[in-house]
């Protein structure tokens, strides 16, 4: 049989008193003590304290009451806490939820928005054009007005312009429904001054100088055989795109059309894109 | 008491488990259960069944009377606010040891150093019966054996954490080793080599003050 040595027993006795170990161990423990007074003396010790311990610590009779009270208080405490605590749709965690759901919803739509508002500049062109119609001196202009780019004032201004529509007399008109889609807007335009533009920028002398004659077109289709005037005066007629830096300027001679002037169609409306 | 707990039987003594059961783990599920459906009367039924070993070991834990009334109050507290985070399947009263182990811990921090130095001086002197068995004709011989006593409580507050509740759980308690691993939430191994220690310690401790009076007289 294996022999302990009285280090080994003595980290194991306290085990062996309280019972701990079994099998093997135990055997060998029991044989150890059995052999050496040293290690059985120890285990008196062991044992003696354990009584003790047991001794001190004797749990003494706390009483009904002593267990009532605990219980009235618990059960009081769990009352008190239910009726103060708040519905379960406004729980923090029910309230961060909703907050965090709007966030993201809102988030959604404006981005949905700018994103919409990014790609449909065609689309709210074709919505709500607005022409403009102004006077043009001829003589000002010169020949050189042909495919001329004209730079109109800052973006923030010609939306303005381009609500009032002003007559030839001073008098202004206000149009709604601006609904015509641009490209319509271009070929009603194109269809009333094509043929005139060209003749009228090739021979100054037919743009008076003094043309101070104003009308505004809205969506590019209302232009009546007033607007029109005859004489040699060039009608400037600008298109506000939805965009405010975007603008179509298009310039139309007042002046009745000629059969040999309708040739000249190569000449379309110029866009002046400006950023 | 006695008219609370003729309330409780007659009240719910067909939906609840009988008394003969409190000994089995599905006692405790079955009230687990209806306390998470909101049956306050099952959650009393769980402290009725529990409450003199949650009392025991806080006592044992803090050392005087209204501590272990506090600590206790607060565990049921905690098991009642918790209940959700315990898994169906484990074993309900080493959850609950657990909590009225750390419950305690708490506690005695909360005292400091200077309330646990106290301990064993304080509050064990008016619960009259712990030396009721003890006590003898010789008054001398009563002396010491309440000096004696003092000493081990004093050596038992002087133990770490770990080391104090696997004593009172192994040794006090009377849990298994097994018990007493699933209530601390580690290993039999551990739990073994924390209880040696402690005794040895104890014993240490016991043995050195006694011989220091022993060389003073």
């Amino acid at each position: 049989m294996r022999t302990l040595k009285c280090k080994r027993v003595a980290r194991m006795v306290s085990l062996y008193v309280a019972g701990d170990l079994v099998g093997a161990p135990e055997r060998d423990v029991a044989v150890h003590l059995a052999a050496c007074e040293k290690c059985c003396r120890l285990a008196e010790e062991f044992s003696e304290s354990s009584s003790l311990i047991t001794q001190a610590f004797t749990t003494p009779e706390f009483g009904a009451e002593f267990y009532s009270g605990i219980r009235h208080a618990v059960l009081g405490e769990i009352t008190r806490d239910r009726r103060l605590s708040t519905p379960w749709l406004f729980r923090p965690r029910w309230l961060y939820a909703t907050a965090f759901a709007a966030i993201v919803v809102i988030s959604g739509v404006m981005l949905q928005h700018f994103v919409g508002s990014r790609r449909g500049v065609p689309q709210d062109l074709a919505r709500a054009p607005q022409v403009t119609v102004q006077p043009t001196s001829g003589s000002s202009e010169g020949p050189s007005l042909r495919k001329k780019h004209l730079l109109t004032g800052k973006p923030s201004a010609p939306s303005s312009n381009a609500l009032a529509l002003a007559s030839p007399h001073g008098s202004s008109r206000h149009f709604e429904g601006m609904r015509k889609p641009d490209a319509l807007v271009t070929a009603q335009a194109a269809r009333d001054g094509r043929a005139q533009i060209e003749p009228a920028m090739q021979s100054p002398t037919r743009v008076g100088p003094n043309a101070v004659e104003s009308v505004s077109l809205s969506g590019g289709s209302s232009s009546s055989p007033s607007e029109r005037a005859s004489g040699s005066q060039i009608s400037r007629i600008e298109i506000q795109t939805a965009d405010p830096n975007i603008r179509i300027i298009w310039l139309v001679p007042r002046e009745s059309r000629e059969p040999d002037e309708t040739n000249h169609d190569q000449d379309h409306p110029e866009t002046s894109n400006r950023k | 008491m006695t008219t609370e707990m003729a309330h409780i039987f007659l009240t719910d003594a067909q939906a609840l488990p009988s008394a003969c059961e409190e000994e089995s783990a599905d006692y405790f599920a079955v009230l687990v259960a209806r306390v998470r459906a909101g049956d306050e009367l099952a959650f009393e039924r769980i402290m009725l069944a529990t409450e003199q070993r949650v009392v025991s070991i806080a006592w044992r834990m803090l050392g005087n009377r209204e501590d272990a009334r506090d600590a206790a109050q607060d565990v049921y507290l905690r098991v009642y606010k918790y209940l959700e985070r315990f898994r169906a399947g484990e074993d309900f009263r080493a959850w609950l040891y657990r909590v009225t182990i750390n419950v305690c811990r708490d506690f005695a921090r909360k005292k400091g150093a200077a309330g646990l130095a106290q301990f064993g001086e304080i509050d064990f002197d008016q619960e009259g019966e712990v030396f009721a068995t003890a006590r003898s004709s010789n008054p001398e011989s009563l002396a010491l054996q309440e000096q004696q006593l003092a000493l081990v409580r004093r050596a038992l507050q002087s133990l770490p954490e770990r080391e104090r509740a696997a004593l009172v759980l192994r040794d006090l308690e009377g849990f298994s080793t097994e018990e007493v691993a699933q209530a601390l939430g580690s290993r039999p191994v551990t739990v073994r080599s924390q209880v040696s220690s402690a005794r040895a310690k104890i014993r240490t401790y016991c043995d050195k003050l006694t011989r220091k009076r022993g060389a003073s007289q």
